[in-house]
């Protein structure tokens, strides 16, 4: 099985502690930081569905069995608004997530970030730089993408 | 081991080194034009508040009320109300980057999940600089005035449950039963919210939870206090180009900042600013609670539609997971039930 246990990741960001972001959960009720794990397999299932989408995996390990993982990402609603459908990410495409395995121990986890074995980064809703925050009038829809070269480098380990 | 260790570290921090050198020149165009088009008394004087076929001021569409902006002003700003250009700019940049990635109580401070994969970012969903230091406008040091003896008392002898054993051990969002509102604050992803008008009422959709209060404006009396709502029991009416509705009849347990139900009262204030904007005003006035009323004021930006419904409970994992990862924790701790 390709999945890797780390140690505590120190922090990389500034985090803006006053602004109001409330989200359907918090982090630490359900998963964790010191169980990151990074998983190479083949979507079997994506459901776009609230509170949190979830991305299944079938992992292949050394001795040829496979176990499934699944993944929670984001609410769905600002995609399906942009034209994405369960069917963007065809069942069969080989991803990479990286992300922190349950307290429960079992085989699902929250998927910080997915990228293809290429290294190109999900980008499901489409990129950034296509929205128009400088304009008075409202955002534009942007069409559905699969991915971005916003990063473009691999990350197999 | 460590290869992957520093490979997940490059790739978020080149996740976020390259959304600030995409956005940065963006960003700082975003705020110029804010800026200029606030101040153009010419296209001001164009606009004129539009109304409905039966002519009451016209509030409908899509909305998001999206914000960097603090609820309660940082210290450093004393009762200074308004950023500099270049604060506004900066903090507004700093905003949209962190937007980028959910930290949500991760005590490693490393992203839950890329904000970008799933098209949540808050700059791909509308949000525009403010100039407020807080969204709190009155009291005038922008924070939450002081709880009253009578609530600091009630609050120290609550008894909080910390174990949680079953999902009525869960918030109220977390069970997907209500994000609360009124006031209606932001959230991280999600702020939108669609408004319908008829005559004699007025639908606000929140996009979470699908949640819609209807309003009547046709003068009806509150329901009588024995009645507890989730939302409380909101009546409207217009003051000029402006929408009051006072709520009420809130629900134990189920208040802003654990107000008082039996006291709290909540006066928001809607008001069209010009063709893109809201201006959304709230007080809030609970004498038992605090000692005294206090107000905020949050733009609502008009954003493209539609919004989809929001099936919260159906798909709902959260609570089996936490509910699992509570027993996992007792039992790596050698706690639990015997």
């Amino acid at each position: 099985m390709r999945i890797v246990l780390l140690a505590a990741i120190a922090g990389l960001i500034v985090f803006l502690g006053t602004a109001p972001a409330r989200a359907h959960h918090g982090f630490d009720a359900t998963y964790d930081a010191n169980k990151p794990v990074v998983v190479k397999g083949v979507l079997t299932k994506v459901e776009l569905m609230n509170p949190h989408s979830w991305f299944w995996v079938d992992v292949k390990s050394p001795d040829g069995t496979v176990v499934n993982w699944g993944f929670e990402g984001g609410s769905p609603n600002s995609l399906i608004r942009r034209g994405v459908t369960k069917n963007t990410l065809p069942v069969g495409t080989e991803i990479i997530v990286n992300g922190y395995q349950a307290k429960s121990g079992d085989n699902k986890g929250v998927a910080a970030t997915m990228t293809f074995p290429d290294g190109r980064k999900l980008f499901l809703g489409g990129s950034a730089p296509g929205s128009e925050p400088d304009s008075p009038e409202p955002p534009k829809s942007t069409p559905p993408r699969k991915s971005s070269n916003l990063l473009a480098r691999p990350i197999y380990c | 081991m460590s290869n992957c260790l520093q490979n997940l570290s490059r790739t978020l921090a080149a996740t976020i080194g390259a959304a600030i050198i995409v956005l940065a020149p963006a960003v700082a165009t975003a705020q110029t034009a804010q800026v200029g088009a606030a101040s153009s008394p010419a296209k001001k004087a164009a606009w004129s508040a539009p109304h409905t076929p039966d002519g009451q001021p016209d509030l409908q569409g899509y909305w998001t009320n999206l914000s960097f902006t603090p609820l309660e002003r940082p210290a450093e700003y004393g009762t200074r109300e308004f950023l500099t250009n270049e604060e506004s700019a900066k903090l507004f940049k700093e905003g949209v980057i962190h937007s980028y990635e959910f930290t949500y109580d991760n005590p490693a401070g490393t992203p839950v999940y890329d904000a970008t994969t799933f098209g949540l970012d808050a700059w791909q969903n509308g949000v525009k600089p403010n100039k407020r230091t807080s969204l709190i406008i009155d009291p005038p040091n922008g924070r939450i005035p002081p709880l009253t003896p009578e609530a600091q008392k009630a609050r120290a002898a609550r008894v909080t449950k910390t174990r949680v054993e079953s999902p009525e051990d869960l918030t109220l969002g977390v069970r997907c039963l209500t994000f609360g509102r009124p006031p209606m604050l932001p959230a991280a992803y999600n702020s939108n919210y669609y408004i319908v008008q008829m005559p004699g009422f007025i639908m606000i959709e929140a996009e979470w939870d699908s949640d819609a209060r209807i309003i009547p404006l046709d003068g009806r009396p509150h329901l009588s206090r024995d009645i507890h709502r989730w939302h409380g029991d909101s009546r409207g009416h217009w003051e000029g180009d402006t929408l009051v509705v006072e709520t009420t009849n809130f629900r134990p347990g189920a208040t802003y900042l654990n107000a008082n139900p039996e006291t709290l009262r909540i006066t928001e204030h809607f008001r069209r600013l010009d063709a893109y904007t809201i201006e959304y005003k709230f007080t809030i006035d609970d004498p038992s609670t605090w000692t005294k009323p206090w107000s905020a004021i949050i733009p609502m930006n008009r954003v493209e539609g539609p919004m989809f419904e929001y099936a919260c409970s159906e798909g709902n994992n959260d609570i089996i997971n936490m509910l699992e990862a509570a027993r996992a924790s007792e039992k790596a701790n050698g706690q639990g039930k015997k």
